[in-house]
């Protein structure tokens, strides 16, 4: 079979940004961002059970294999039509399709049933109904976007799914550290970003790149990592996540995070058949907190699939 | 939205024991909310008080049927939570038809497994239940799938 391989040209900047970053293969990278991604989806088992569910699209014409690092979730082999988002599977909420890194900020989260758990930054909502799977509907899930345009298909994709334990917000994500601190359990921040790891996906990412931006979007993502970790609980967990490769969007801003909250410490997580690298300990002129080595993070040539940075964070207490 | 009082909730689960068949009503671990255009969701009491605590929301919990002056139409996820408890009124269909209802058109109840009493049914396919709709004059039960949620159908 073929592999549509798009002929990804970079703009002078972000080959700079490239070339600056010292454990990037450039060429590698140039190569898996040109590739489609591949295609995998999650199984609704607060519909019906897991077994049943993978019968009914084994019957609907559905191959599929397991993914190895995320809880229900299998790698698309063929299915009945050529596009699975106009399945029947798809429109019952039988499935959903998520890439296969942007399911791992959940995994690393862990949520529990009964559990009170945060989704910061929550449209369309993919990672929202991962969490109320893993949470099987049990304790209380809100999920919120501060986009109103966005809020929309966040409540369709809640509904398709089966999602009675789940309120949904339209606010600021900073209102949440003032008015709710010490009052999660989980937190996921998982915030808007350059998307540099995900240009498979959307090539604008790669073609809108400015280092003002990122700079711009790495003190809105402290601000918004600073709110989740207010609101989590004593002994509650946080978990920061981005789809870019960029330092100053990701280990910039958990090292100041972890220089501006002393009560933060980073814990260390692995997912089973997922590759992932070491971050960096500078980047230009900045020396980074040590700690942030333990988080975790990938470039689109490791896993053939989504760049993801991931920061476990656990408030002390 | 708001907390719907006991006399409303009374008679909603009423309409659907009545429809349907469906003892024990919406699930007494569920409060259930009154939203525009007669939609009724239910969630849990912890997470209406946490919603409460927060202020205003957008939304909370789950679609589940909406009351109309003919009677109660059941969400699809409204009739996959209470598909335990329902007890009359459905229809069992094959791919086909379901493809045909979840692309939003009436199917013809004839050759259909399951008997119906009366002018509303579910439909469901092996375990999964795709709401209910209402029988025409002739012989048709109409769907009430969201255009969002339908399948489009092929040329």
């Amino acid at each position: 079979m073929g592999v549509d391989v798009v002929n990804l040209r970079l703009s002078e900047e972000l080959s700079e940004l490239l070339a600056s970053i010292p454990d990037m293969e450039v060429d590698e990278f140039i190569e898996a961002s040109s590739r489609p991604l591949p295609e995998t989806f999650r199984v609704n088992t607060l519909k019906s059970s897991e077994d049943r569910c993978l019968g009914l699209l084994m019957e609907m014409g559905w191959r599929f294999e397991r993914l190895l690092w995320a809880r229900h979730a299998y790698r698309l082999i063929t299915c009945e039509e050529g596009d699975p988002g106009g399945t029947l599977a798809h429109s019952l909420g039988l499935v959903y399709l998520q890439g296969p890194l942007s399911m791992v900020p959940v995994e690393a989260l862990d949520p529990r049933p009964g559990e009170r758990v945060l989704d910061l930054c929550a449209a369309p909502g993919s990672k929202s109904t991962q969490i109320a799977q893993l949470m099987e509907n049990k304790g209380v899930l809100v999920a919120n976007d501060a986009s109103s345009e966005r809020i929309k298909p966040l409540i369709a994709n809640l509904q398709k799914w089966g999602v009675y334990n789940c309120v949904v917000t339209l606010k600021d994500g900073r209102f949440f550290g003032k008015r709710t601190r010490n009052f999660f359990d989980r937190v996921l921040c998982d915030v808007p970003c350059s998307s540099l790891g995900v240009v498979m996906k959307d090539w604008s990412s790669a073609k809108t790149y400015s280092h003002r931006r990122s700079e711009r979007l790495a003190r809105l993502q402290l601000s918004l990592l600073l709110a989740s970790f207010d609101a989590s609980s004593p002994g509650g967990f946080t978990v920061y996540s981005t789809c870019t490769i960029h330092p100053l969007e990701n280990e910039l801003v958990v090292s100041e995070l972890l220089s501006r909250r002393p009560e933060a410490e980073v814990i260390e997580f692995r997912l089973e058949g997922l590759r992932g690298r070491r971050p960096l300990e500078e980047w230009g002129r900045r020396a980074f907190d040590p700690r942030v080595s333990r988080c975790f993070k990938c470039y689109p040539q490791d896993n053939g699939a989504e760049g993801f940075f991931v920061a476990l964070l656990r408030k002390v207490g | 939205m708001e907390l719907m009082d006991r006399s409303h909730r009374k008679r909603v689960e009423e309409a659907l024991r009545e429809e349907f068949g469906v003892e024990g009503g919406l699930g007494e671990e569920f409060v259930a909310l009154y939203s525009s255009e007669g939609k009724v969701r239910v969630t849990t009491p912890e997470v209406f008080e946490v919603a409460r605590e927060i202020g205003r929301f957008e939304s909370v919990g789950l679609y589940v049927l909406k009351t109309t002056k003919f009677g109660v139409y059941l969400s699809l996820e409204g009739s996959q939570l209470l598909r335990d408890r329902i007890r009359r009124n459905v229809v069992e269909v094959d791919r086909e038809r379901l493809e045909v209802w979840m692309r939003g058109e009436p199917i013809p109840l004839e050759g259909v497994k399951g008997s119906v009493e009366g002018e509303y049914a579910v439909v469901r396919w092996r375990d999964v239940y795709a709401g209910s709709g209402k029988v025409s004059k002739d012989g048709k039960l109409h769907p009430q799938i969201p255009k969002s949620r339908r399948l489009l159908g092929v040329e």
